[in-house]
């Protein structure tokens, strides 16, 4: 680590694809993962991380570096979390979502995650299946049988617009 | 691995949701209201039981359209299940309603409230009202049992000293909401005695406070008190002492006495409404406001016969409104700060001292 010479570390982290990206140290360690590789001092080469894609990869650096420029202010980590994925899609949102698990990445994680959720809230069951291409393999039967087990949960609200 | 775009248009697009781990899913639905979460079960056969394991639950007797028979039964299910399957319930969300007539929802608070504790419950939230008003129902006494608790509502009991007989260390409850609810001093006093955490406070349409004394919670930030109005209140107004914690950030008092300490600097606070106050706000001179932003002062009987000074360097606005033209100076303003000011007179019987007083008043 840097402390004694007073620069800051950089760290080179490799996707699966082969891409290698250069990142202050200060931010990398958001990821807990990346943490422990600094901390064991297996961080002095070339970390590779096999589950996160060049483009993916590209992304979360992105974030490390704008989460870390702010301070401690919670209110404006989470308003550049929320700009930060106001413009991705949903194929994004969880390539984000298993780099931010595999990297050990809370807040990322729970950010995608919220919005995620988001997504499905106050929804139909129909416009979840079409909104995520889930297939329903229930038999009419079984469907009605689990909608019948909880069926109060379908008193709310709902809608299938897409808004 | 190449994915095929999610198509909006219908047609047939690959699933990519239903097939990220278990742990992602399962944190994906932890944002998700009860209902929502639950309710993905019917999706397909792999989202049947994702849900299932989630450690928080949230129930709002709400979402049962009145039905509360089937609410308690369906909380009390979820709460077995969790338990027989020695699953974590981290952050319990409630609200219940409490008939008068039964106590039958008492009685599923004292299994639950327990059983939960040794679950694992960190977060508990709970909203608890009874139907009618504060005269009928007693506040039941489990609830302050609940060292958990981290944000609590009452609404429209009545708390007395049975309501506190298990009363422990509340020490991560941060936000305390009375509504309509009677109450005197002495329990008052008790309960936040033992919630050192309180950031937020509401007492609203509260009957049986005389006088409260808020010194014991250094940490909060938001206190917000009102009683219902009557044309004649038969008792003296609340007296209410803030001995200006540092961290207190908005106050808004309608109806109630506050009492300013000579010398007193508010370093946090923001915005201060006074509505209806009668005691003096004499001391308030004394008083320093850095950081205060908006200062609203309506029919306080309090800022007659004073010559009330301000230091505030920081306000934006400034609104009075009241029968009468107080006198009130500021010291150093930012120079964009505008005040608004509303009287209405019912009768001038000195139309030039009116004026002349107005004038003052402006020109400060």
């Amino acid at each position: 680590m840097a402390a004694e010479t007073g620069t800051p570390t950089t760290l080179t982290l490799k996707s699966n694809d082969d891409e290698l990206f250069s990142v202050a140290e200060s931010a990398a360690i958001l990821s807990v993962t990346i943490r422990n590789m600094v901390e064991d001092g297996c961080a002095g080469g070339v970390i590779p991380l096999d589950n996160v894609d060049g483009k993916t990869l590209a992304s979360v650096i992105t974030y490390m570096n704008g989460i870390s420029a702010i301070p401690a202010d919670e209110e404006k980590k989470k308003s550049y979390r929320d700009k930060f994925l106001s413009d991705k899609d949903f194929e994004t949102l969880a390539d984000m979502v298993l780099a931010a698990n595999y990297l050990n990445m809370s807040c990322l994680m729970d950010a995608v995650s919220a919005k995620i959720a988001q997504v499905m809230e106050k929804k139909s069951v129909g416009w979840v299946r079409r909104k995520f291409g889930i297939e329903n393999d229930y038999t009419p039967e079984e469907e009605a049988a689990v909608k019948e087990e909880h069926k109060w949960t379908f008193e709310g609200v709902e809608t299938d617009d897409d808004n | 691995m190449k994915r095929a775009k999610g198509e909006e248009d219908g047609s047939k697009s690959m699933d990519i949701i239903s097939v990220l781990p278990q742990e992602i899913l399962e944190r994906i639905l932890y944002f998700l209201p009860q209902e929502y979460a639950v309710r993905t079960s019917v999706l397909s056969k792999s989202w049947r039981h994702v849900w299932c394991a989630r450690p928080n639950l949230a129930f709002s007797v709400q979402t049962f359209k009145g039905k509360r028979q089937d609410f308690l039964i369906t909380v009390d299910k979820t709460i077995q299940r969790y338990r027989v399957q020695r699953l974590c319930v981290e952050e319990f969300d409630l609200c219940i309603l409490v008939d008068g007539s039964d106590c039958e929802s008492v009685t599923f608070l004292e299994n639950w409230i327990p059983l939960l504790k040794h679950m694992g419950m960190k977060k508990f939230d709970l909203s608890i009202h009874s139907r009618y008003s504060w005269a009928f129902t007693d506040m039941p006494s489990v609830v302050f049992g609940a060292e958990s608790l981290q944000y609590l509502h009452v609404a429209k009991f009545v708390m007395d000293q049975k309501c506190i007989e298990r009363l422990v260390l509340l020490k991560h409850l941060d936000q305390l909401h009375l509504e309509q609810v009677y109450i005197e001093d002495a329990v008052f006093q008790r309960i936040i005695s033992s919630c050192p955490s309180i950031e937020t406070m509401i007492i609203e349409g509260c009957e049986g406070l005389k006088k409260i004394n808020l010194s014991d919670l250094p940490n909060l930030i938001y206190f917000y008190f009102d009683v219902v109005y009557e044309d004649e209140l038969e008792e003296e107004p609340c007296s209410i002492e803030i001995h200006a914690p540092s961290s207190i950030e908005t106050i808004n008092i309608t109806f109630g006495n506050i009492w300013f300490r000579k010398g007193a600097e508010f370093r946090n606070l923001i915005n201060l409404h006074l509505r209806g106050v009668d005691s003096s706000l004499e001391h308030m001179s004394s008083c320093k406001f850095p950081i205060l932003v908006w200062l609203s002062l309506s029919d306080c009987e309090g800022l007659k016969d004073i010559k009330l000074f301000i230091d505030a360097p920081s306000m934006l606005l400034f609104e009075y409104q009241g029968f009468f033209i107080p006198s009130i100076s500021f010291g150093k303003t930012t120079s964009s700060w505008r005040s608004e000011l509303n009287i209405n007179y019912m009768q001038i019987n000195n139309g030039y001292l009116w004026f002349l007083e107005l004038n003052e008043l402006l020109n400060s």
